[in-house]
């Protein structure tokens, strides 16, 4: 398989053992989206599988090992979008997706015309072109989160590791968020691989979950098959019920746990 | 709309040259011996005007007095931009982290032990370097790679090093108003010397900070991301720092402590320019130069024919400007 192969990949943190052994693969083009309640080791896989904090085992992308690549290299391969990225407010739209084409120029160097052409297209991409003068502290958050993914697209790699990318935005910006990330992948053929904490979402748009619990995975396969009432009861200690959305999609409803109190 | 990113202008390199031009005409031009204009540029192109005297006065005293003002003025800011950068603080300061403390340390163990003049400066040099390395073995072992963890080194530094040198101060008081006049800082100089003394380090003080001036801005982000990036950040942050110390001990060195110049300077441009360090660096250089020579009339001239110690003067200017940044910094948050 020449897209993300991941096996016995182990990270502790001091005595903690944040990811026990985990094996699994994602294929070129897929988009794979990482569940699991809180504490479970999601945000942990993503940073491991993009080599930026210690691991045991190996990480490879397209036949290469990501944490052998020197630090511009890995970037070139591979994106990483934190769950709350840092938005200088005076900074330029322009300026902020122009450093996603960091690591494609030399340590010292500055950008040229071609890294500038690659920044708009991207944010064009998004079409988000109109934006470029504006400052980020004037842009919601929904605007911004499409900034951070041309930002991502400007970088030119072809696996893309978001963490809780939508967690932020309320539910009419997160499906058009998570909609421009499908449509991208397609337009630029990429690997996706995203923490994802909104199961109905998660549901709708990946193509394959894998449920981790306790540094383990519990479940991985295409959504239907993760998504079990009793699976998802156990993990996630909460009572949900699943149901189909009538186009093939499933929705995740949470239900309380002792029905609802009865109002004075 | 223009789909250019956020440069360094030449309007903007216009209006910087200009004011420094301006700023050196008025610190060659005011003093107690009148010398007019006309001859001044006279004497820079080559003809002879002036009296002996007069052009004494000029080339021994006013010039370098006013081109040692430029350098340090020029570092002192290019090292408060670049400590804010690294450092991701509105209110770092090349005086955190020791430096200040250190070489005041330094040069008061050189006074005190009665060293030559010409000791003090290097004496104040070796101080600073020692203050920062200091800081950043202490904020190392306290385990946090946290740039708060390195700035709260430097206070707990700076305080025992400030505690050691009234301590001597004390002991020494034959020579407490030599020390305090050094500590007040001060741009008087014996002609040329100080200047070639300090140029080589504040050269390659300056270049190092501007040629990280992208580095910068990626680090503007945080480390985790500009670490995600590609970016080898723990090895910027090194460089830049040592180069930033390198170039303030130098001017530290010989002009004594003028503090708050790398604050103000590089947030009145932040104000105009936006957060661009590609903008920042190259104007805070020459309006930092601008501003220290214009500082140093004004200590010349208020108390005249007494001089006003210029830390005196940038301090009476920079503390209002330093609760200015601090509220605005906190608004933005």
């Amino acid at each position: 398989m020449t897209g993300l192969t991941i096996s016995q990949l182990r990270v502790a943190f001091g005595d903690t053992v944040v990811l026990k052994g985990v094996d699994m693969g994602v294929a070129p083009g897929e988009w794979l989206g990482l569940i699991g309640p809180n504490g479970a080791g999601k945000t942990t896989m993503l940073r491991a599988i993009h080599g930026t904090i210690p691991s045991a085992g190996s990480v490879t992308f397209e036949g290469r090992s990501i944490a052998a690549l020197p630090g511009p290299a890995r970037a070139r391969r591979a994106a990483f979008v934190p769950q709350r990225p840092s938005a200088p407010p005076e900074m330029r739209v322009l300026d902020y997706v122009l450093l996603g084409r960091t690591p494609h120029i030399p340590y010292l160097a500055v950008e040229g015309r071609h890294d500038v052409e690659v920044a708009l297209e991207a944010l064009h991409s998004l079409d988000m072109w109109a934006f470029s003068q504006r400052r980020l502290g004037e842009l919601s958050g929904g605007e911004f989160q499409q900034i951070v993914l041309a930002r991502a697209l400007a970088q030119e790699a072809s696996l893309l590791l978001l963490d809780e990318p939508t967690s932020a935005l309320d539910i009419g910006n997160q499906l058009q968020v998570l909609g421009v990330i499908d449509r991208l992948r397609r337009e630029h053929s990429l690997t996706i691989v995203s923490a994802m904490h909104d199961l109905t979402l998660a549901a709708q748009f990946c193509d394959r979950l894998v449920l981790l619990a306790d540094g383990s995975i519990a479940a991985n396969g295409p959504p239907p098959e993760v998504l079990r009432a009793p699976l998802i009861s156990r993990h996630y200690g909460a009572t949900v019920r699943i149901l189909e959305d009538g186009h093939g999609g499933l929705v995740v409803a949470p239900l309380r746990q002792n029905g609802r109190s009865s109002t004075r | 709309m223009i789909d250019r990113p956020t440069r360094l202008t030449w309007g903007m390199v216009l209006v910087g040259v200009a004011t420094l031009v301006g700023a050196v005409l008025l610190g060659v031009l005011v003093g107690p011996i009148h010398i007019p204009l006309a001859d001044v540029i006279g004497r820079l192109t080559g003809s002879q005007t002036l009296s002996q005297r007069q052009a004494d006065i000029l080339s021994v005293v006013r010039l370098p007095r006013v081109v040692l003002g430029g350098l340090v003025g020029s570092m002192l800011a290019l090292a408060g931009a670049a400590y804010q950068g690294v450092f991701r603080n509105p209110l770092a300061d090349p005086y955190l982290l020791g430096v200040a403390a250190g070489a005041g340390l330094g040069a008061t163990i050189a006074i005190t032990a009665g060293a030559t003049l010409g000791l003090v400066p290097i004496a104040a040099f070796v101080g600073a370097v020692a203050g920062v390395a200091a800081t950043y073995g202490l904020g190392r072992t306290a385990g946090s790679r946290s740039t708060t963890t390195l700035i709260l080194a430097g206070v707990a530094v700076a305080s025992f090093l400030t505690a050691v040198q009234t301590y001597l101060q004390q002991r020494h008081t034959q020579v407490l108003r030599q020390v305090y006049s050094w500590i007040l800082g001060r741009l008087s100089t014996s002609g040329w010397s100080e200047v070639t003394l300090v140029l080589p380090y504040l050269l390659v003080g300056g270049v190092v900070i501007l040629l990280h001036r992208r580095m910068l801005d990626v680090l503007s982000l945080g480390d985790e991301e500009a670490g995600a990036l590609g970016v080898p950040v723990r090895r910027v942050r090194l460089f830049v720092v040592a180069a930033a110390t390198l170039g303030t001990a130098a001017a530290v060195a010989v002009s004594g402590l003028i503090g708050f110049v790398g604050i103000i300077v590089p947030h009145a441009i932040r104000l105009v320019t936006g957060a661009s360090y590609r903008v920042i660096l190259p104007l805070s250089a020459m309006f930092g130069a601008a501003f220290l020579i214009t500082a140093d009339v004004a200590a010349r001239t208020v108390l005249s024919p007494a001089e006003l110690p210029i830390g005196v003067v940038t301090a009476f200017l920079g503390a209002p400007f330093f609760v200015l940044v601090l509220r605005t910094s906190k608004d933005a948050r």
